[in-house]
């Protein structure tokens, strides 16, 4: 898909869980499997800041 | 935006946020699902803070999570796959970093505040203002308040209008701007 000057690509299950882990990186300073963990785990209840919310968000589904 | 397969709704979905991005800035709307049963995650440039084109140098970020549903009507012979808005993340920066607003929608996430919200600049005490539908098109329309500049004024404004309308044919729910307010003199008895 083509227009303008942005392009439209379908990216991989691996691909996007590695976008995820970065931005956790960049964003939080945790990996993106402690996100996980510790979200699962119920640890950051009532820390439903911006920037948590922004790496959530970019998630891969079922990982 | 149906399509006649999963693939097809999804590129009707990604398609007008990829031509009204197009209008500020370069790079790659990415999408991760095709599949029906996997919820996916859309980004323009991995969601990181792409600069727009314009003096002001505003930044953007975005992130869509969307679902592919089959709809059991449909108003499109042939095209039973629509793709449906399941969430969103729209942060709008001035060049200095300094927020301009974080429009938000995240109900899976938090399902305490299910409702579309901003965040908005100077936030001492973080507070969920809710919104209505926040579509890209009225992001970028901030950001041009902002001192954005679209590459092309005639095409962003033939774009912007264009998306409004066709999303507003398919959307189930936010995109109806209110009419003019009636006088209670022109009410029917």
């Amino acid at each position: 898909m083509m227009g303008g000057s942005v392009t439209v690509e379908k990216i991989s299950e691996d691909q996007s869980w590695e976008e995820f882990d970065l931005a956790a990186r960049r964003i939080l300073d945790l990996p993106g499997d402690e996100v996980v963990r510790r979200w699962e785990a119920g640890e950051f209840t009532g820390q439903n800041s911006p920037e948590l919310m922004r790496v959530l968000m970019l998630r891969p589904s079922g990982r | 935006m149906a399509g006649r397969t999963p693939v097809a709704a999804v590129k009707a979905f990604a398609g007008p946020i990829q031509r009204a991005l197009g209008c500020f800035a370069h790079g790659k709307v990415t999408v991760d699902s095709y599949d029906p049963d996997t919820e996916g995650v859309l980004k323009f440039n991995r969601a990181d803070d792409i600069v727009l084109n314009g003096s002001a140098r505003v930044s953007l970020s975005v992130t869509m999570r969307y679902r592919i549903v089959k709809m059991r009507s449909f108003s499109s012979p042939g095209k039973p796959w629509k793709v449906s808005t399941t969430g969103w993340i729209y942060t709008l920066k001035e060049q200095s970093g300094d927020l301009i607003a974080d429009f938000h929608w995240h109900p899976a996430i938090t399902p305490g505040i299910p409702f579309p919200h901003v965040h908005p600049a100077n936030e001492v005490v973080k507070r969920h203002i809710p919104t209505g539908r926040v579509l890209v098109e009225d992001v970028l329309t901030l950001a041009v308040e902002c001192g954005s500049a679209p590459t092309d004024g005639d095409k962003w404004k033939t774009i912007r209008s264009r998306n409004i309308e066709n999303f507003a044919k398919g959307a189930t729910w936010g995109v109806k701007q209110p009419g003019p307010i009636q006088k209670p003199s022109d009410l029917p008895n």
